[in-house]
């Protein structure tokens, strides 16, 4: 068989197609990949032997050799006479006959067809970042978006939509006293801090304080809960000190933390009060930069003399401050009472023995742990010290601080034996402390008259308020015409109770010392002493000052606190020293108020409708 | 790489970068009004002024240097103020808050300076031994330069195309059991493809190495001439440099990667930065 193969090629892209015509001969002709082939088909798909091309009764009959077979049309086929007209494919090659010329029997042709660019074609592969990521230009957009949108626009929403009072207008909080306001979520992303505990309630109602965009946080927003709070200074009578301008956040500020925004440091204060005299000429007051440095010494409200006014109230004397060069630092009280003798350290005599006596046995702190109790001659002093009239076995008690009740129940008791008829002898002493009288006398054999009656009970009450029982404390007098009955006045006794009335002093948080440690009680001899501590005592503790409590800071700036107790004069009081205390704050606001409710309110509109409202309520 | 060491060579930007942070970390220990350290203080918000301004002028560098217009010596300069000035931001805008940091856009402000700074600092470890690996490898693998133009990779990838086309064709005197490896290799070698394949650069599941064990097995059960045993020795010598040149490709656009993938963070994070730090400094002044 002679067989003219004609290749018939158009390239992808082009209408032109190529020709070439090949003889081939031999009884079959192999179609395949491999190079033995007669026809060589050069594609992967295509089988090493494909197919087979024989004549069979005048045409050509292909014949796949493999499974793979032939494509004609849409039908996969293994076998197929190619009959004019009839054509089949394998892979990218189509094959067809044609009558034979120029001396062969067939003609074959194959048409290769252009290449398609299936998953065969070499495929370039994602190889940078810039394939696979977006763009860092894009993220950047996004990203600035996002931000713009969670943090800045959405809170803006909600801040944009609420009103505010107007500028200047005196507005109370709707917020109850204890009342927490939840965080705004999404507003609470603006905080700059968190906010003290003291403030803790308002939450994250921003608007609460901050009432307008671009605003510090006004006078109005802070009164708006704090209304009746109270000026430093009356400023009718500072008129040198410029408070229109003041901001309650100039001092207190807010969002950083901390049980309240008060201000501690003493620089608050001496910033003015160091160099007073500038600010306010003619001022009394002292210059003072700290606490440590060189605060004055201590000026007590002294008694130097108690007087009844005509009601019964009793009136101090107090020595005047700033106190006269030679004033002698004693209290007047009227009272007479040896501390030393009550604190010996063997103890006091009693009926029962002797008995060791301690401070707390006499003083005691009021409930609210600051001041001392009052004392109270019937709780603090009667347990000992009974208003015993017991002539003769009998036990009546005498009120205090009464002496025409005294002088009655006295009179009463005798009147009452000379109508008796009779008078019992006295019995045994009960008490050798208590008696009354410089001896007992025995009355037996006298004249229960009214006479010696009155004798009696006048002899009786010179004692009790000369020399037994008013005297023990008591300074006592007896006036020709006094206004009680018994004709005796007992000078009255008035206790200071408050020595620093400016200053606030909480014996509570001083309760881990001993009371002897401040108070020299063990020495004194006598009620006029000042049992006050000096304020080197005050300074051996109270040494901190605000940066000290950072210890770096505190090492840098060379110890403050050494200093001030370096500074201190030994006390010389003698075993008073408690253990080492742990160093207290030293502080203006330690022991001075600020916004003082002698002064009158800030804002006395607010004050107003403050008490408005709680009249309504 | 000349680069590099050039702004590593600079002295004056480290030694400025150190004072500053010396200076501010000594302000912030002996300024401390009323105990606090913060923002708010002189101390606290000149830091967050120099802060701010230090983080325009180095975003703004950094657009900078990617021009040509300056001069090589002023770039290297420009490169050490951007790295060493761009260090100490994290102690000095640390320093600006007082170490307050809570779930607010002023600490998210600190936290992408701070993310800004760590893939600057990934960037400057990336450019000091990558390129040098990057050279190393493609060098490595290359046997024959056709021109000194090419670039080493190009001569790989060219050597991949003859390799490919030396495979297919090799497939005419090979019986058909070979063409299902020589397909997987022709097919199925990727290079690259997605992110975590160029990032990982890994060579592990290669189809021309699998291709390579089928031929191998199948080498040892062919029968036939030695010219079908010279063909297959061919197609086994092939298959194996083409899983090296692979491999090596793979390696190079693994390099590549990480040369820049820092710049996917460090970008869009600094205009995140800048547009969290200009909202910050606003919603200061607007609740304030």
């Amino acid at each position: 068989m002679r067989l003219i193969l004609v290749t018939e090629r158009t390239r992808a892209g082009s209408d032109e197609t190529s020709h070439r015509e090949t003889v081939l001969g031999g009884d079959e002709i192999r179609l395949g990949r491999g190079s033995p082939m007669e026809v060589n088909l050069p594609e992967i798909d295509v089988d090493y032997h494909h197919a087979t091309v024989r004549e069979d009764a005048g045409v050509l009959r292909i014949t796949a050799v493999g499974e793979n077979g032939l494509i004609a049309g849409k039908k996969r086929v293994h076998d197929l006479a190619l009959s004019p007209g009839v054509s089949v494919r394998i892979d990218r090659y189509e094959f067809s006959s044609e009558p034979g010329r120029d001396g062969a029997d067939h003609v074959l042709i194959m048409k290769v067809l252009p290449a398609t660019a299936d998953g065969r074609a070499k495929r370039r592969e994602k190889r940078t970042l810039d394939d696979v990521l977006p763009s860092p230009r894009l993220l950047s957009w996004g990203l600035a978006i996002a931000i713009l949108a969670v943090f800045i626009a959405w809170p803006m929403s909600s801040v944009l939509t609420r009103t505010a009072p107007a500028q200047g207008e005196a507005v109370l909080s709707d917020r109850g006293e204890d009342e927490i306001r939840a965080p705004h979520p999404i507003e609470a992303l603006w905080s700059s801090g968190p906010l003290s505990k003291a403030h803790a309630g308002i939450g994250g109602e921003c608007a609460a304080c901050h009432q307008r965009p671009f605003e510090r946080t006004t006078n109005g927003a802070c009164l708006s809960c704090h209304a009746t709070t109270a000026q430093h200074f009356s400023p009718q009578d500072h008129p040198h000190v410029g408070l229109a301008d003041a901001r309650c956040s100039s001092c207190h500020q807010e969002h950083e933390g901390g049980t309240s925004p008060v201000v501690a440091a003493a620089s608050l204060c001496t910033d003015c009060h160091s160099a007073l005299a500038s600010i306010a000429p003619g001022t009394s007051l002292k210059p003072i930069s700290g606490f440590i440095d060189d605060h004055p010494n201590f000026e007590p409200a002294i008694i130097t003399a108690v007087t009844r006014g005509p009601d019964g109230a009793l009136h101090p004397t107090l020595l005047p401050r700033p106190f006269p060069k030679d004033a002698i630092l004693q209290e007047k009280s009227g009272l007479r009472f040896p501390h030393d003798k009550h604190l010996a350290p063997d103890g006091v005599v009693l009926t029962s023995g002797k008995q060791r006596l301690t401070c707390k046995d006499c003083h005691q702190v009021e409930a609210d742990g600051n001041l001392m109790r009052p004392i109270n001659m019937e709780r603090d002093c009667g347990g000992c010290h009974q208003m015993a009239f017991a002539p003769a076995g009998t036990a009546i008690t005498l009120p205090h601080a009464d002496e025409a009740g005294i002088a009655r129940i006295v009179r009463d008791y005798f009147d009452e034996r000379v109508a008796e008829g009779s008078v019992t002898l006295p019995a045994a002493p009960t008490n050798r402390r208590r008696r009354i009288g410089g001896g007992d006398r025995n009355l037996a054999g006298a004249a229960l008259t009214p006479e010696w009656a009155s004798e009696e009970t006048e002899r009786q009450l010179d004692a009790i308020f000369s020399k037994t029982l008013c005297a023990t404390c008591h300074v006592a007098e007896k006036a020709g015409q006094a206004a009680t009955a018994s004709g005796w006045l007992v000078h009255p006794a008035l206790l200071q109770r408050h020595w620093m009335p400016r200053a606030r002093f909480s014996h509570k948080s001083h309760q881990g010392q001993d009371c002897a440690s401040c108070h020299a009680a063990t020495q004194s001899q006598a009620a006029s002493d000042v049992l006050m501590p000096q304020l080197a005592q005050c300074r051996e503790c109270h040494t901190l000052e605000v940066g000290e409590e950072d210890p770096l800071s505190a090492f840098l700036a060379g110890g403050h606190e050494l200093a001030g107790k370096g500074d201190a004069p030994a006390i010389d009081t003698g075993a008073i020293a408690g253990p080492a205390a742990k160093p207290a704050p030293a502080e203006c606001i330690t022991c001075h108020r600020f916004h003082r409710d002698t002064t009158g309110p800030i804002s006395p509109a607010h004050a107003a409708l403050f008490k408005a409202a709680r009249r309504e309520q | 790489m000349r680069v590099h060491q050039g702004f590593l060579a600079n002295r004056a930007w480290p030694m400025i970068s150190v004072l500053l942070t010396l200076a501010a970390v000594a302000a912030f220990l002996f300024y401390a009004p009323g105990g606090q350290r913060n923002g708010s203080t002189v101390v606290g918000y000149t830091l967050g002024v120099v802060s701010a301004l230090i983080v325009l002028w180095l975003a703004w560098l950094g657009v900078m240097k990617r021009r040509f217009a300056s001069s090589s010596i002023r770039r290297r300069n420009k490169v050490s103020a951007h790295v060493w000035l761009g260090l100490s931001l994290v102690m000095l805008a640390a320093l600006h808050s007082g170490f307050h940091f809570d779930y607010t856009i002023h600490t998210l402000t600190y936290v992408l300076l701070v993310i800004v700074v760590l893939s600057g600092v990934f960037g400057i470890y990336a450019y000091v031994g990558t390129p040098r690996r990057m050279n190393a490898n493609v060098s490595a693998a290359i046997v024959e330069k056709r021109h000194p133009d090419l670039s080493d990779a190009e001569q790989l990838e060219m050597d991949l195309t003859d390799i490919d086309g030396r495979l297919e064709r090799s497939l005419q005197f090979l019986p058909d059991s070979f063409r299902d490896p020589v397909r997987l290799s022709l097919e199925r070698t990727r290079i690259g493809g997605g992110l975590f394949s160029i990032l990982s650069g890994s060579s592990a599941g290669c189809a021309t190495r699998r291709a390579l064990k089928q031929v191998q097995k199948l080498q040892g059960e062919a029968s036939g001439g030695d010219d079908i045993a010279a063909r297959i020795d061919a197609l086994v010598t092939d298959l194996a440099r083409k899983a090296e040149i692979a491999a090596c490709l793979r390696r190079d656009i693994r390099y590549r990667a990480w040369l820049k993938l820092w710049l996917w963070i460090h970008i869009p994070v600094t205009v995140a930065l800048i547009v969290t730090l200009i909202s910050h400094i606003v919603l200061v002044f607007f609740y304030w």
